[in-house]
């Protein structure tokens, strides 16, 4: 067996030793007027939860955000570097940058290192070109544009709900209900999901927070 | 002309050759591949009302052997910053020092205090560029601009911001304190008391874990290391009046003085 052979067959068997995770529920909604985003709040090391409360949204530019899901210091460092090319591109047309770029940009990076990268990621917002928009960015480097988009090992249990439940142009207060009940029952099911739900809002004009204890879980 | 001598120079870069070398031992079934040694330890750190404490406790291991029974877990990064490290010890003294001196020389360029968020997201840069394979886990506590920080730095190259942190293989010890007890908006004397039962948790329910307490609380403009304030281990037995030699047991064979001449004023720097 080459060195070459063991690099590759080694290395990452190391390097994912261990390493803090986002087992994850993440979930993306655009509604009528703007986009919906859902997280929950855990992190975990094979079996200990080291954050209950962690933020898996990460802000992009001012209308741009994006979703971690897979091991938390990749989707936190690729986060990053996205983050430094929008900037750029923003001073460059002195205006907000558009979406698909900076889904484009995290594409790019999780592509070009998919070999040493677990990276699965959702990023959406607004911008005066196209509006809103939520692109899904997966592991192997593959993008694609929906009315909505779901990731994390979480998500495999909602997929079902979504399909029954989701509808087009559906009011902040009925997406807001929605995107909460989906990551409830996620949590419910999956192991590697739960502390609570970060909820972020985008529109327009602003981007607004909120949050939802573990106490506040509804599953009916 | 033969150069085959140069085959025998080692190569630039990373060597994988006791991943060979271990695979090959595994393989074979008669001798096992070697452990990666593990150390002990518990830190942890707190946010209170107007400042961070952080506390780690003394025992340094090799294996199942104690190798040190009251050494440093809290370093210093910046006269606002400190951290706690646990993991390899050699790699958390390094990479400290380190950074350590990155930020002083931020400090003299931009003649300004250091945010705890650099410290905490350069110690992150490095680590996540060995992917893992540095030994660093850190809790990063100080006051900057933004007012009391508390920063979790893990080896992969994860940062992360609560008002209470633990690490090493006591934290779950730590934490269960931690989780029961803390509370917001606590005063000096509570949080140290609080991260000084979560340390003796540690102490008392992790074997990796022992000896003394040390604190460190930052708050603005000052700071105090309060080193072994808890002692319960401390070594009881010492030989009365210590170790002595006699004068005469080292044999002088020549002996000089000379008068250094100490110019007044300040010199300037030779620069060619």
């Amino acid at each position: 067996m080459s060195i070459a052979d063991l690099q590759n067959e080694i290395i990452p068997e190391v390097n994912t030793h261990s390493v803090q995770t986002d087992g994850t529920t993440i979930i993306a909604v655009k509604y009528d007027g703007g986009i919906l985003l859902g997280a929950d709040g855990r992190s975990a090391n094979n079996m200990y939860v080291g954050n209950k409360v962690s933020d898996k949204l990460e802000p992009i530019h001012q209308r741009i955000y994006c979703q971690r899901s897979g091991t938390s210091s990749h989707t936190s460092t690729i986060a990053r570097y996205v983050r430094y090319y929008m900037e750029i591109q923003a001073n460059e047309l002195g205006n907000l940058p558009p979406v698909e770029s900076a889904a484009q940009v995290m594409r790019e990076i999780i592509y070009s290192n998919k070999n040493s990268l677990s990276a699965s990621m959702i990023c959406s917002g607004w911008d005066p070109y196209k509006g809103y928009q939520i692109y899904q960015v997966n592991s192997s480097g593959y993008f694609e544009q929906g009315n909505w988009a779901l990731s994390g090992s979480g998500g495999t249990f909602i997929w079902g709900y979504i399909d029954a439940n989701y509808r087009e142009n559906m009011t902040r207060a009925e997406c807001k209900e929605f995107i909460k009940s989906c990551i409830a029952l996620a949590c419910y099911r999956d192991s590697s999901s739960g502390g609570c739900i970060r909820l972020l809002d985008i529109t327009q004009d602003r981007v607004e927070r909120d949050y939802v204890q573990y106490d506040d879980f509804k599953i009916k | 002309m033969e150069l085959d001598y140069l085959k025998t120079l080692p190569l630039g870069g990373f060597n994988f050759d006791n991943c060979i070398r271990n695979r090959a031992m595994a393989e074979s079934g008669i001798l096992q591949a070697p452990k990666t040694m593990k150390t002990g330890t518990t830190i942890c750190g707190v946010l209170f009302k107007d400042g961070v404490v952080l506390a780690a406790d003394t025992r340094a291991t090799g294996g199942s052997i104690v190798g040190d029974k009251n050494c440093e877990k809290i370093h210093n990064l910046a006269p606002n910053i400190f951290c706690c490290g646990a993991g390899t010890a050699a790699d958390c003294d390094h990479v400290t020092e380190m950074i350590k001196r990155q930020l002083e020389l931020h400090r003299l360029n931009t003649h300004s205090e250091n945010r705890v968020q650099m410290a905490a997201l350069k110690l992150v840069a490095h680590a996540f560029k060995y992917g893992g394979q540095i030994g660093t886990h850190l809790i990063v506590g100080g006051v900057d601009v933004k007012g009391p920080q508390l920063i979790e730095c893990s080896n992969d190259g994860n940062m992360y911001s609560m008002p209470y942190h633990t690490t090493g293989s006591g934290s779950l010890a730590a934490m269960a304190i931690m989780e029961t007890r803390y509370k917001e908006n606590m005063t000096r004397e509570e949080a140290v008391n609080l991260c000084i039962a979560a340390i003796e948790a540690g102490i008392y329910h992790d074997l990796g874990s022992g000896s003394n307490v040390d604190v460190c609380v930052i708050t603005r403009n000052k700071y105090e290391m309060l080193r072994n304030i808890k002692h319960d281990n401390f070594k009881v037995f010492s030989k009365p009046g210590g170790y002595q030699f006699k004068k005469d047991r080292v044999q002088v064979v020549e002996e000089f003085k000379h008068k250094l001449v100490v110019e007044a004023g300040e010199q300037p720097m030779d620069l060619s």
